[in-house]
């Protein structure tokens, strides 16, 4: 079991000798966050593959710059702002329209960038993709698992093209000239694909998975606790799983019967099914023969297994016991961007999390940076050697942290000569001064 | 030493003989963190565990194959008794395209994040196995007769860890920075003595082991 924030708030509280007068518990969770982001964001030793299906996908779409402040989730502004900041307009037309000039044709406007796949036509926006909250930094991005390469604007511009339109093989990456947490791709894909579309989610699980794979599952509870008729049975009066053996008939009584044949005969059937031996325990099917097993697949998915390919979960939340959590999104590395990203906590800890994301033998400098925090905070209490001694004590532990990151570390032999070749030029492409004739023109 | 006596050293030298202001159950997580602070410098702890070779498997999580894993030092694949080679994910990259697609008896491992790494190529079918050798983390003392994992002469860096906490506990930085010069100095010591500084017999400067047949020693004339 991890150690709880609250059982480090204890022990920070025991150093300070002080119940919440001086330094108040809520404020020292506070600093316990800032601690803990600070070390994922200093030290970058958490790693987690991100997917993205093509077109990219935002949450929301809005008009105003402001609309992000309440929309939650990634953002993505699709209009275009004209007349000095004044207005925001959605086609480049508008532009021309509203400051008097004629009008000239322009491409179609899209509110979310999936539509053009719908659309099958040119428009005239970038190709972005929008990350989450918890992003830090890019380590790798990939188009279906091969690497993809980073470029700037800048060489892509002087191809003297509209670059973010081409379609094609997707080769590189690059921050591009939107907001700051998003990225985009060159060449773009325009085909729609959805790796994943989860079904019977209402009730918070993933139930059923679409795609052209064939999925079975496995089950290793093979025994129910009880065994009932029907549904008034449940939960009187008997605890644990409990398996119906019955089947109910369609008739006015409703009739629960054990048999085939007689739910056959309760509708009022003339010809009727042989049935095998009912059993009411999962062990009896043992000792009877030619009765069918029955299996109880219940609880949640553990484990995706697959001689083909990985299903590898991604924990990102920072829960007692993240890794027992639910799965809430499946996604695919096929016909996907994929991105390997260092990432920081999404939501806030509170007293009964655990800083999951970190090894818990490092909680200890978490509490040093509370300690150093609180020893520095103005007012009563504050001791500045004691806060820079603890600052410091926390500083080596989110070096020993990024060390941490680099788990090859003490088994590499660093004195290659050569290193990898990572960059990729773009092809040449011809440019034609302007004034040379266009196509057809004599 | 066992942690009793640890703790006694402690509480005494604090002046707290009766541990009023340093209770017992403060001290001991105050020894298991020496234990701690001690595996992160030294790196002396290590253990050793097994994990199947799971198909289509790339990736696997530190932490399903020991819960007391810091980092590992050596991936050996006991199907075919080779040593995985440590590489990275550039360097992959920079070896194939489709790198990540390929199957077959892993020959490399590479570090992803602090608690997961990947193999390539990943293994097609299972039925074999990896040994880990890893650098661990300290358990916590069990009760008050059982005794650190550490080498004999290093016994004072949980004393010295406990001493230094209890300063702290009562403000006195100058005291307090005054022993952790003293305990970082003991496990700096502890750090020559421990793993591989342990063996005085080597020279790191030889060149590799050769046989006869490999053109070195005697009778090569050439």
């Amino acid at each position: 079991m991890a150690t709880t924030v609250k059982t480090d708030l204890d022990r920070i509280q025991a150093v300070l000798h002080d119940g919440g007068v001086i330094w108040t518990r809520s404020e020292l969770l506070r600093w316990y966050n800032d601690g803990y982001g600070g070390l994922l964001a200093d030290s970058q030793a958490v790693r987690r593959f991100l997917m993205f299906d093509v077109p990219p996908r935002s949450v929301s779409a809005g008009t105003y710059e402001w609309e992000k402040s309440y929309a939650g989730g990634t953002f993505r502004k699709f209009t275009k702002t004209a007349l000095a900041g004044t207005q925001e307009v959605t086609g480049e037309w508008e532009v021309e329209t509203s400051e008097s000039v004629t009008p000239t044709n322009s491409a179609n406007a899209v509110t979310h960038l999936w539509e053009q796949a719908v659309l099958a036509q040119t428009i005239d926006d970038h190709y972005r993709f929008f990350l989450p909250k918890s992003h830090e930094r890019v380590v790798r991005v990939a188009w279906n698992d091969k690497r993809i390469f980073g470029i700037s604007s800048k060489e892509l511009d002087q191809t003297g093209s509209r670059w973010w339109q081409e379609s094609g093989e997707p080769e590189f990456w690059l921050l591009g000239l939107d907001r700051d947490m998003s990225f985009e791709i060159f060449e773009i894909e325009a085909s729609y694909f959805q790796s994943f579309s989860i079904q019977g989610d209402d009730f918070g699980v993933a139930r059923l998975f679409s795609g052209d794979r064939s999925y079975g599952t496995e089950s290793t509870y093979f025994a129910n606790d009880y065994a009932y008729t029907n549904a008034g049975d449940t939960g009187s009066w008997s605890t644990g799983l409990g398996w119906r053996f019955t089947r109910e008939a369609s008739d006015t009584d409703r009739s629960n019967c054990v048999f085939i044949w007689e739910e056959q005969m309760a509708e009022g059937a003339t010809t009727f099914t042989d049935s095998g031996t009912i059993c009411t325990y999962a062990w009896e099917y043992e000792f009877v023969s030619g009765a069918a097993v029955v299996s109880f697949a219940v609880g949640m998915v553990r484990v995706i297994n697959s001689p083909d390919r990985q299903y590898l979960p991604m924990a990102y939340d920072t829960g007692e016991l993240p890794q027992l959590g639910t799965t809430r999104e499946f996604k695919s590395s096929k016909d996907a961007i994929s991105v390997l990203e260092t990432i920081i906590h999404t939501r806030e800890i509170e007293e009964d999390d655990a800083p999951a994301l970190i090894p818990e033998k490092l909680q200890k400098y978490l509490r040093y940076y509370v300690l150093a925090t609180a020893f520095g905070r103005q007012g009563e209490g504050q001791n500045l050697e004691m806060s820079k001694h603890y600052m410091g004590r926390f500083d080596q532990g989110a070096m020993f942290l990024k060390t941490l990151g680099n788990l090859t570390a003490h088994d590499r032999n660093y004195a290659r000569g050569t290193s990898p070749i990572l960059h990729r030029s773009m092809p040449r492409r011809p440019r034609l001064p302007a004034e040379y004739p266009a196509f057809g023109d004599y | 030493m066992k942690r009793s006596e640890i703790r006694t050293r402690i509480a005494e030298a604090i002046d707290d003989k009766d541990s009023i202001f340093f209770t017992s159950a403060q001290i001991n997580l105050s020894i298991d963190e020496a234990m701690e602070l001690f595996a992160e410098r030294t790196k002396s702890i290590r253990r050793s565990a097994y994990v199947s070779l799971r198909p289509g498997a790339t990736f696997y999580f530190t932490a399903s194959i020991a819960q007391d894993i810091m980092f590992p030092y050596r991936i050996w694949n006991q199907a075919n008794n080779q040593r995985l080679i440590a590489t990275s994910i550039n360097e992959l990259d920079s070896h194939s395209t489709t790198w990540l697609d390929t199957s077959g008896d892993p020959r490399n491992w590479f570090a992803v994040s602090w608690d997961f790494f990947g193999v390539y190529p990943h293994a097609a079918a299972g039925g074999g196995v990896m040994r880990v050798d890893y650098v661990a983390w300290p358990l916590e003392l069990q009760d008050d007769d059982d005794e650190p994992e550490l080498p004999e002469g290093s016994t004072d860096v949980p004393f010295l860890h406990g001493l230094y906490e209890g300063e702290l506990k009562q403000w006195d930085i100058q005291s307090a920075s005054l022993v952790f010069a003293l305990l970082t100095k003991a496990m700096g010591e502890s750090e020559a003595r421990t793993g591989m500084s342990r063996v005085q017999e080597r020279s790191f400067q030889r060149m590799a082991l050769n046989f006869p047949s490999e053109g070195v020693g005697r009778g090569n004339y050439r």
